[in-house]
């Protein structure tokens, strides 16, 4: 039986996005050295996944714990989608960057300097999505991992890979009919189950839920802001993006395709990283995980510098 | 921008090759306490886990007055009953290792408590204590806004608004799986979503969500496990049975008829009380902890 607790020291903390929306968290810090000194050491804001949550299995759990051996800290939250946020109207994923916002100026408030941004899966979408609207000095950069080219186009090529019940085309006409020309203040909703969307079976490990309002923002056609593709360009910030190199649901071209969007739109500090022995959840190679998150949430990331001079790393 | 500081701390312990997640509430190491004052081993209600309106602000009332608080996290947690793992039964053996992760850490005595469905496990859990040979240390059982059966409560709710599917069609469907015809082939688990359910339109909040697994053990007419007044009498412990006047979902006639049960049983540790409240007890959470503090008080100092 394990000791206590899961994180040390850890401190549970709620508080309110701007609208409203509650949001849980677990602050991780590196106590270790003296309050004001703690402040200059960087600090990660992680955000789960899709129907993940700050305790969830893999990188959402693991993290924490293995940053902290490095000395950093982090703030993982739940945000409106944590959980079983997709079944419920308000999981609008467009919303979300107002629990981003929350969680910023939470740290802010708190006094810490150096902010990175980590998402994992749709969390990463969520993180581009607030980068691309917001800038904030202390927010030093960027950590995607597995994250997509677009979340609609990836589901909708999984849905169709897996031969989805409803297909895709379905849901989409269905919601139009229930959300109306207005979907964010449309009255009615409803929950729906999506068989075979993810393997070959009706069983729940293959199955997905949503409500025809959270699927709109998040998967549907018109989800626009949940298309990475779009945004990331608009991101001033250096962008670590880091995919399993088993991952099975996002492609090695994804993030490639997203890293020469961000070149062509004339920045160099952008870099892909391929994480071997790691699926889609790259805490499967902790190792080689932590050691690319330490080297950005470090001073100097050197690599970084090595593009920016033209030197893309070999790695 | 205001932020609330939870006193408590996350933990987690083994079971079953994975990591149960619990929050600890007030962890005393003085071995007077621990040998004194029961901690309370607190069980989520449906969909319910750790970080929970009711699992927040009770066990701090508790544990400002020197109850340590578990609240672990069991199968039935988050999104268990959708795909497929949250099944009633086995959460017995997820919480006699909560109680043991409890003796672990020095607690000699444990009380099991539970909120809806967590009312539901609790009283299951306790039946099963005082039916076993071996002494126990559970000392005593707190079941809030507990349904007579939960089965009959899910069937009877979902008559009220015209469910779709209807109880007796996803009756059907699981015994396809669980027991089909000779003619029939057998299906496999998948997800149900019942709109209709808890209210009189088909949007979410009014939608319930399980697997045919998942609802054929706690849901469905053979669940037993969940038809709590067939082992309400079997506990032989210290109970105390709480309700909300106002509860929309357990009826008062319910909650009667589970306090006659034990009463009649012969438990001579039955008390029953009411409160203003509705079924999550919105904003009566401090009443609630200070009755169940009284009720502590009174048996275990």
């Amino acid at each position: 039986m394990s000791t206590i607790p899961i994180h040390a020291p850890q401190r549970l903390l709620r508080f309110r996005a701007a609208d409203g929306f509650l949001i849980s968290a677990l602050l991780v810090t590196n106590a270790s050295s003296s309050p004001a000194d703690m402040l200059q050491i960087p600090i990660l804001l992680q955000v789960p996944g899709m129907i993940g949550h700050f305790l969830a299995r893999g990188t959402p759990r693991l993290l924490p714990h293995a940053l902290l051996a490095h000395g950093f800290h982090s703030l993982s939250i739940n945000t409106r989608l944590a959980s079983a946020g997709q079944m419920t109207s308000h999981g609008i994923f467009d919303d979300t960057i107002h629990d981003l916002d929350a969680a910023i100026e939470l740290l802010v408030q708190q006094g810490f300097q150096k902010i990175f941004l980590l998402g994992y899966s749709l969390g990463a979408s969520m993180v581009v999505h607030w980068a691309a609207h917001r800038q904030h000095p202390r927010v030093r950069g960027l950590i995607l991992e597995g994250v997509g080219f677009s979340l609609p186009d990836s589901h909708r090529t999984r849905w169709e890979k897996w031969g989805s019940s409803p297909t895709y085309t379905e849901v989409y006409e269905r919601a139009k009919a229930i959300l109306g020309a207005d979907p964010y203040h449309a009255p009615d909703d409803e929950v729906f189950v999506v068989y075979q969307a993810s393997g070959s079976s009706r069983e729940p490990i293959h199955s997905e839920i949503y409500t025809y309002k959270t699927w709109w923002f998040m998967i549907g056609p018109e989800a626009h802001q949940a298309m990475t593709h779009r945004h990331i360009a608009t991101v001033t910030v250096p962008v670590l993006l880091l995919r399993g190199a088993h991952d099975e649901l996002v492609e090695s071209w994804e993030p490639e395709a997203l890293a020469r969007i961000v070149h062509a739109a004339g920045r160099a500090n952008i870099r892909v990283r391929q994480i071997p022995g790691a699926g889609h959840d790259c805490m499967e190679n902790p190792e080689a995980m932590v050691q690319e998150i330490v080297q950005m949430m470090s001073e100097r990331p050197a690599a970084f510098d090595d593009e920016e001079n033209g030197n893309k790393s070999a790695r | 921008m205001d932020v609330e500081d939870s006193s408590g701390t996350v933990v987690s312990f083994a079971f079953d090759q994975h990591q149960v997640d619990a929050l600890l509430y007030h962890p005393l190491t003085a071995r007077a306490h621990m040998e004194q004052k029961p901690a309370i081993l607190r069980l989520h209600g449906i969909l319910g886990n750790l970080l929970d309106e009711t699992e927040h602000d009770l066990p701090a009332v508790l544990a400002a007055a020197g109850y340590s608080c578990l609240t672990m996290n069991t199968l039935l947690a988050n999104l268990g009953l959708f795909f497929g793992f949250g099944i009633f039964d086995d959460a017995m053996a997820q919480i006699a290792a909560g109680c043991q992760f409890l003796r672990q850490l020095g607690f000699e005595q444990i009380v099991v408590a539970g909120h809806g469905l967590g009312g539901c496990m609790a009283i299951r859990y306790g039946a099963l204590v005082s039916d076993s040979a071996t002494p126990s240390d559970i000392m005593g059982i707190i079941a809030v806004a507990t349904p007579y059966s939960m089965p009959e409560t899910i069937r009877r709710r979902w008559g009220r608004f015209g469910s779709e599917p209807s109880y007796d069609e996803v009756y059907r469907r699981a015994q396809r799986l669980f027991k089909p015809r000779p003619e029939e082939r057998a299906t496999h688990d998948e997800i149900i979503a019942i709109k209709r359910a808890r209210g009189d339109t088909a949007r979410p909040e009014h939608t319930d969500i399980y697997t045919l697994k998942t609802w054929w053990a706690l849901a469905g007419p053979e669940a037993e496990g969940a038809e709590v007044y067939r082992h309400i009498g079997q506990i032989r412990l210290p109970l105390l049975l709480v309700h909300g006047a106002q509860d929309d979902l357990i009826e008062r006639s319910e909650f009667a008829a589970l306090s006659r049960l034990a009463s009649q049983s012969g438990n001579p540790h039955v008390t029953a009380i009411e409160l203003d409240a509705n079924h999550t007890f919105d904003g009566k959470h401090e009443e609630l902890g200070q009755r169940m503090i009284r009720w502590l008080t009174e048996r275990y100092g």
